[in-house]
């Protein structure tokens, strides 16, 4: 059983009067715990495509599902209780509210769920644990740096227990080392929880370490490997 | 929790917070303390003429206010001022012969009512025999024992040319309509706050006129001082059913504009606030405007993650009130111990004070506000930073998560 299933997705933008077909019949499955890179030139679709599998925007043709459960099916308000309780999120920057302290940030996603305090503060101090930001839990995003934040979303991204986290581009803004300790970090995750990671990525390194990469190209699947 | 958050995110840029937070605090002191001074003055305005020309309670013959003539008279006088002097909420009981004459000097002359009191009640019922500033009233002192003494205000006396010692000539119409005159001494100045009655009301002895009218006795009108205001119902209607043949007016049957002007305040009070507020609720509005699109990413950040549209609301809306609601406490606090300390300390305005003479104030105001404006004003508040808060959290409504992120590349 598939966690991911896209099936002749495509995405046309008609924001200016040139369309712009950003996606083109992509169909593909991500199978349970994988660990998935989404490459590609810049413009390829990468970020479309990791934006249509999280629900934040609906293909003009095609399908997605989650799970079980068709993505067009929901409302609105359906889709942001899906995000909430199915999908982790990484963003290449912005992931986290300034004025709330890393502890807090992880937390956020946990009272949005309605868990209880208890709950909350276990799970918030083990994730803190899992990516190395325990002794730094009460300062704020401004007092951390780059790949700390990262791995503080990173944290914040599983404390849903959502079966996938999407990530676009999480380490864009890292240097060499501290990208390839967010990747460590990932792939421990995946392998300790079984979340699927999907993430998208330019850097080589980075590419490696995924035991999956499908290559995007003008808004085409152009290849799919696994190296396991 | 969403308070708590919105009240964090409200010092994310605390200069931008705390100018708005400054503007609402001085705007709002400022307009309490001009309220404040405005009801302080027709507080003393009301007050003023109480004590001077109204007293809180007249009695009087029922057509004597219209038509004015000698005979007139209030009919059983002297059982209605024993009455009075019984009555548990009258603390002063003055009656007087009242006529209407025009006194005049060798330079000019100028028409007054010219009151016939006792000396001794009419100094319980008016504030005028204590507001004597040259001489004495009315046989207070001994020697004023001269023939037909009369006390003026210094306004009149200033017009006329005259002083303490002169003679005035004042003419009446008589009981039999005859012109009639005669000759006073004046033994004394008085000054109120108001230049106007000073100088349209001469103060002689109830005997004199009586004497100059050729009437036997009686009195016009019957003028009752309260120990406290709000009694002013109660007292006329008890006097109203226990005497036939009389009228008794409070002051704000005798002075409706006064009566007007308390209400009119409160209006006024009303506009002038609603228009500070309006200028804030621009100010706020664009305060939040730019906190919405300055943060378009973070908000599209929580609408993916999984905060709902109305929860994101929510938090601006908040936002926005803990910023208005933080500055309209700040503002109550201020001008609440402001116009305390004024109250307390007055304000002296009698640079000018000749102006304000004429309207019956006097030079040192002392502010003063009803307490009900502070729970109004809080609603006044909180209304608008409703109003204020609405715009800035439809723009946060209407953002698209994919959109709003997109900004972020
Ligand atoms: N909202 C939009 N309106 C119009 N065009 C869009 C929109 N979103 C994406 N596109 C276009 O769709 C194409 C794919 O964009 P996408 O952001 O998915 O690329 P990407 O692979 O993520 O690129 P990058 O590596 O630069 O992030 C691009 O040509 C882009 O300009
Ligand atoms: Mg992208």
């Amino acid at each position: 059983m598939s966690v991911v299933e896209t099936k002749g997705v495509s995405k046309t933008y008609h924001e200016s009067t040139v369309p712009v077909h950003a996606l083109t019949d992509v169909s593909m499955k991500l199978d349970e715990k994988e660990f998935a890179a989404l490459v590609g030139p810049s413009g390829s679709g990468k970020s479309t495509m990791l934006n249509m599998i999280g629900g934040l925007d609906a293909p003009t043709k095609g399908s997605v599902s989650v799970g079980t459960r068709d993505l067009a099916a929901l409302s609105v308000p359906q889709l942001v209780e899906f995000r909430l309780h199915n999908i982790g999120f990484v963003f290449q920057a912005f992931n986290l509210i300034p004025v709330l302290t890393a502890r807090e940030n992880v937390e956020f996603i946990m009272l949005l769920q309605k868990q209880k305090k208890r709950e909350r503060h276990e799970r918030a101090e083990e994730l803190l644990q899992a990516v190395g930001i325990a002794d730094r839990a009460d300062h704020r995003p401004s007092q951390l740096s780059g790949g700390e934040q990262q791995r503080v979303a990173v944290a914040r991204a599983l404390a849903s227990r959502p079966t996938l986290v999407l990530a676009d581009e999480p380490t864009a803004n890292l240097d060499s080392h501290a990208a390839e300790n967010l990747l460590d970090i990932m792939a421990r995750l995946n392998e300790e929880y079984g979340t699927v990671f999907l993430f998208s990525t330019h850097d080589e390194r980075v590419i490696r370490r995924a035991r999956r990469v499908i290559t995007l190209h003008d808004g085409r699947i152009a290849s799919d490997e696994r190296h396991d | 929790m969403l308070l708590e958050l919105a009240w964090k995110n409200m010092w994310r840029n605390p200069t931008r917070s705390l100018v708005i937070i400054a503007a609402t605090t001085v705007g709002l002191t400022g307009g309490v303390v001009a309220a404040a001074l405005m009801y302080g003055m027709a507080d003393q305005m009301i007050t003023s003429a109480i004590e001077t020309r109204l007293s809180h309670l007249q009695i009087h013959h029922p057509d004597f206010l219209v038509e004015h003539t000698v005979d007139l008279v209030i009919p059983q006088a002297d059982s209605i001022v024993t009455y009075a002097d019984n009555m548990p909420e009258v603390i002063g009981v003055s009656p007087r012969v009242v006529v209407r004459g025009m006194a005049s000097s060798a330079k000019t002359a100028g028409g007054i009512n010219l009151l016939g009191v006792e000396p001794s009640r009419e100094s319980t019922a008016s504030s005028v025999p204590s507001s004597i500033v040259k001489g004495g009233f009315l046989g207070t002192r001994r020697r004023d024992h001269v023939r037909d003494p009369i006390v003026i205000g210094t306004e009149l006396a200033e017009k006329l040319e005259l002083q303490t010692g002169s003679k005035l000539v004042v003419t009446f119409q008589d009981a039999g309509g005859q012109i009639t005159g005669a000759a006073f001494t004046i033994t004394g100045l008085y000054e109120t706050v108001s230049s106007r009655f000073d100088e349209t009301h001469a103060y002689v002895r109830a005997a004199t006129v009586r004497r100059l009218l050729g009437l036997s006795g009686g009195y016009h009108e019957i003028a009752l001082r309260l120990s406290d205001a709000s009694d002013v119902k109660l007292v006329e209607e008890k006097l109203q059913s226990r005497f036939r043949g009389i009228v008794a007016d409070s002051w704000k049957d005798m002075a409706p504009d006064l009566r007007y002007m308390s209400e009119m305040m409160n209006s006024m009070l009303f506009i002038f606030l609603a228009v500070i507020l309006a200028a804030l609720a621009f100010g706020i509005v664009n305060t939040m405007l730019m906190a919405v699109l300055e943060r378009t990413r973070e908000l599209g950040m929580l609408l993916a993650v999984g905060m709902h549209r109305r929860l994101v609301f929510m938090m601006i809306l908040l936002e926005t009130l803990a910023l208005s609601i933080t500055g309209g406490i700040l503002g109550m606090v201020c001008s609440g111990a402001l116009v305390a300390l004024l109250d307390n300390i007055g304000i002296d305005l009698s640079l000018f004070s000749k102006g304000l003479r004429v309207f019956g104030i006097s030079e040192v105001i002392y502010p003063s506000v009803p307490v009900e404006l502070y729970p109004m004003l809080m609603a006044l508040v909180v209304v608008t930073a409703l109003l204020s808060a609405i715009y800035p959290s439809i723009k946060a409504l209407r953002l698209r998560p994919a959109a709003a992120l997109r900004t972020a590349a």
